[in-house]
This record gives C-alpha cells, structure tokens and sequence, in this order.
C-alpha cells in the first residue's frame, strides 16, 4: 500500500528538464494568464497554444499517456462548474424545450464559451503537468522561495511536501484499518462521519509525535531556523533563449487574437 | 470548491489575489513575531496532515463519499494565523502539484478557503466557546456551528466570484453552491467535533495549552 505522485520522469535531461526552475515557473504562469485573458471566441490562439503545448511536451520527451493520466481525470470537474454556461447565455437559441413556465434554451453563444472554457481548462492544466513532470519537489519549492514568496510560507511547503507522503500512507493505513474492521459502509452516515473525525483525530495526534521527533532530528543536525539547500540556480545561455522563444510564442498568440 | 483556471475575469483574480496576499503576508507577520523556529517543521507536519486528512473518505450515500475540508479544524487546533498559513500551503500545493485549483485562481480559493474560511470558524468558535464554553456540550456544538459557517460562507465566496466574473449567473450560483455546501457543512462539522472529542480524550494537554497564548492550540 503507498501513496506517492508518480515522479518517473523529473530525472529526464531534456532541453525542458534541464531549464531553469524559474523561468519555468513564470513561463507556465504566462502561459495560463494569456490563456484565460483570451476573450471568446480565440479558436486560432488556443490552436497555436495547443501547438506550443505540444511541442514542448514532445521537446520534454514525455509519454503523452500523461494526457489521459493527469491532464483528462481534472476535466469532469470543469465541466461541471461549466454546465451552465450554454443555457443562460443570451443568443442565437438552437435548441429550446418549453415545460409550463419554464423555458430551457440553448445558444450558439452558449455552446461557443462552453466549447473556450473547456479548451483553456485543458491547456492549463496541461501546461502545469509538464511543469510538474519536468521539475523535481524541492526545486519548485525553491524557484517559488528565489521569486519572492515569504520564507516562512515557502519553509513551510518545502517540508510539506517532503512529509506529504509520509502522512499520506499514514491516512491510508488507517483507511485500510477501518475497512478490515467493518462490514459494508457502516451503520448511519451521522455514526460513519464521527467515525472518520476519530481516524483524523488519530491522524493529529501521530501527525504532531512526528513533528516533536522532526525537530529533535533536525536540532541534532543544526537547523537553525532556515531550511537550506545545495543546489543553486545557473541561468544558461539557453534559458535565455528559450525565454525569448516562449515571448516570441505567447505574443504571436496574442496578436491572433487582436488582428484576425 | 476549488475554482479552475478559466472562469474568473481579470478584476476579480487581481483583487483576489491582492485580498489574499496582503492577509497571508499579515499572517505571517504576525507568525513570525509569535513562534521560534522551532515551529517550522510544525506547521509542514500540520499542511501536510490536512492534505492526508482531506484523503481520507466517508461514505454518504450510493457511490458518493465526503470528507473533511479542515479549515475550522485548523483554526481550532492552531489558532488563525498558523491555520492560514498551513491551508494556503495545502491549496498551493494542490494547485501546482495535483492540478486541483487552478494557478491563476489561486489567490481566490486561498481567499475562500484558508483566509475567509478560517477567520469565520475562528470568529465563530471564539464567540460561541466563550458564551458556551463550560459546558461540553457548548465546546462541541461551537465547533460544529464554526466547521459549518466555514464552508458555508466559502462556499458564499466562491459563487460570489464566479456570478462577477460573469461565468456563472446569480440565480443560478448561489442557490445550487449555497444548498450543496449547506449540506456538505453538517459532514465537516461532524467530522470536526468527532475529531477535537478524540483529541480530547488522547491528548488533553494539546487543547489545553491554547487557554495561555492567543496563537493557539498546539504552537
């Protein structure tokens, strides 16, 4: 029984692993704000992000079995904050059902956000998968710390993440400890619900034990206070490059947009 | 409840994201002049105990199961600041590392859930565990009210961004976030009382020591 990310591919030595973890958190943090920034309808500027998507994927040499493995399983709960949008748009109705006083219509308008929502929400998500399977934990938890974001707060994420997996199996373990203790789901939902708050309750206890045992061991080590780390960032002539290339693409999408 | 990339405008994402940056950045002002180092690896523990408690499901009915969201619960055992800080590291590191949340909104879910979310249940537990708080009874209806006004007012928020984005009109946001997290509410204040009861009766002394600082619970 374990619970991890599956981080097969963050020790690859592509052009895309081998970037710069800043630039690569900006870059993705570009790409998603242009993405939503565009105004429907931008079908030729999702289309070239779509390209760029996919050729920076291709240049990670990545599987694209991440599509359906991280990028599809995030898209049922867009659609679903989305289900609305083609009923209540105002526009050409294409399809209408009348029940007494309630009129149910849908709209071209309608359908045609539906249609961005859904394509900017696969790109995004996109993006950040590749930024994720390209770049290992602790340097992202770095890049963020280098780009300004409050040492405690960034502290904080970077043994988070380090402990996720730990407490993780831990909720785990007592996910299986009840289910080997019960028949079915349970009694009433008021008793299976008092029932999860004992099993995280448990979770709290051990989760604050191992934290005492944590800075036992780091005080043993000579923590101070500040989390340190070896590795620094190099900027390489082809981080430079790749920014100008990833301007250059970002523009182009938006000027789709503006002039056609 | 966590808002996708997408649905919000650019004024609303810009004013959530200063909203939540400027309370995290006051939080953690106010964190740094009330703990020592020693709470550091702490409050990683603490993010990372809310994210495998949000793992852990119960079944509600059919094929569908609930489980904790744990802003009030945070609040409760770490006092608000901490519990600030230790949500908005969980909703960043969903955002960025599960895809749950997206980037840019961000700074809305962080808004709703780990500063509205969480000041709510904290205001909340305060009042009613002041009035109540002799009692048992009072401790643990406090909690719930706290744990249910936290989702509920979130869930508030959330809608009330997506109707002035425009991704979502009013009649139809309010009422359908509104009703299913009034319900979800009850589930996480179940869970909530279920959980402080336990520690409770295991581990007296992490409650207790609240009563002589303001920071809260366990820190």
């Amino acid at each position: 029984m374990t619970f991890a990310i599956r981080e097969p591919y963050v020790r690859g030595s592509s052009p895309l692993h081998r970037l710069d973890p800043r630039l690569k958190v900006i870059g993705t943090v570009a790409f998603i704000a242009l993405t939503a920034a565009l105004p429907a309808p931008a079908w030729k500027s999702l289309g070239l992000l779509a390209l760029v998507a996919g050729a920076v994927h291709g240049a990670a040499r990545l599987p694209f079995r991440l599509l359906w493995a991280r990028v599809a399983p995030a898209m049922p709960f867009i659609a679903l904050a989305a289900l609305s949008v083609p009923f209540v748009r105002a526009g050409h109705t294409l399809w209408a059902a009348h029940w007494g006083p309630i009129t149910l219509q849908v709209t071209r308008e309608g359908l045609e956000a539906l249609g961005t929502i859904l394509a900017k929400g696969w790109l995004s998500i996109w993006m950040s998968v590749l930024l994720v399977a390209s770049t290992p934990l602790p340097a992202l938890q770095q890049a963020l710390d280098a780009l300004g974001m409050p040492t405690l707060l960034s502290s904080t994420i970077g043994l988070m993440l380090r402990y996720l997996f730990v407490l993780g199996e831990e909720a785990l373990r007592l996910q299986a400890a009840r289910e080997a203790r019960s028949v079915g789901p349970g009694r009433n939902i008021l008793w299976r619900a008092r029932v999860l708050g004992g099993m995280v309750g448990s979770l709290w206890v051990r989760s604050l034990e191992r934290a005492e045992r944590i800075y036992a061991a780091m005080t043993a080590r000579g923590y101070d206070g500040r989390l340190r780390a070896l590795g620094r960032f190099t900027w390489s002539k082809a981080d430079t490059q790749a920014a100008l290339l990833w301007g250059a693409m970002l523009s182009l999408a938006a000027a789709l947009r503006i002039l056609f | 409840m966590h808002i996708p990339d997408g649905f919000l405008n650019p004024a609303t994402l810009a004013a959530t994201w200063v909203a939540s940056s400027g309370s995290v950045g006051y939080g953690v002002h106010r964190l740094r002049r009330e703990l020592d180092e020693r709470q550091v690896p702490l409050m990683g523990v603490t993010a990372a105990f809310i994210f495998a408690a949000q793992m852990m499901n119960f079944t509600v009915a059919g094929g569908t199961s609930g489980h904790l969201l744990g802003g009030a619960l945070a609040a409760i055992l770490l006092g608000p600041w901490a519990a600030m800080l230790a949500l908005t590291s969980v909703l960043a590191v969903q955002a960025l590392v599960f895809q749950d949340g997206g980037l840019l909104a961000l700074g809305a879910n962080i808004w709703n859930m780990a500063v509205v979310g969480v000041l709510v249940a904290w205001a909340v537990y305060r009042a009613l565990a002041r009035l109540w708080g002799q009692k048992t009874w009072g401790q643990a209806l406090a909690a719930f009210l706290a744990a249910w006004t936290s989702v509920f007012v979130a869930s508030l928020m959330a809608s009330v961004e997506l109707a002035l984005s425009g991704a979502s009109p009013w009649r139809v946001v309010l009422p359908a976030m509104g009703g299913v997290h009034a319900l979800i509410g009850i589930g996480e204040g179940i869970i909530t009382l279920a959980t402080l009861a336990l520690v409770r009766a295991v581990r007296p002394d992490l409650l207790l020591r609240r009563r002589t600082s303001d920071v809260g619970g366990a820190l």
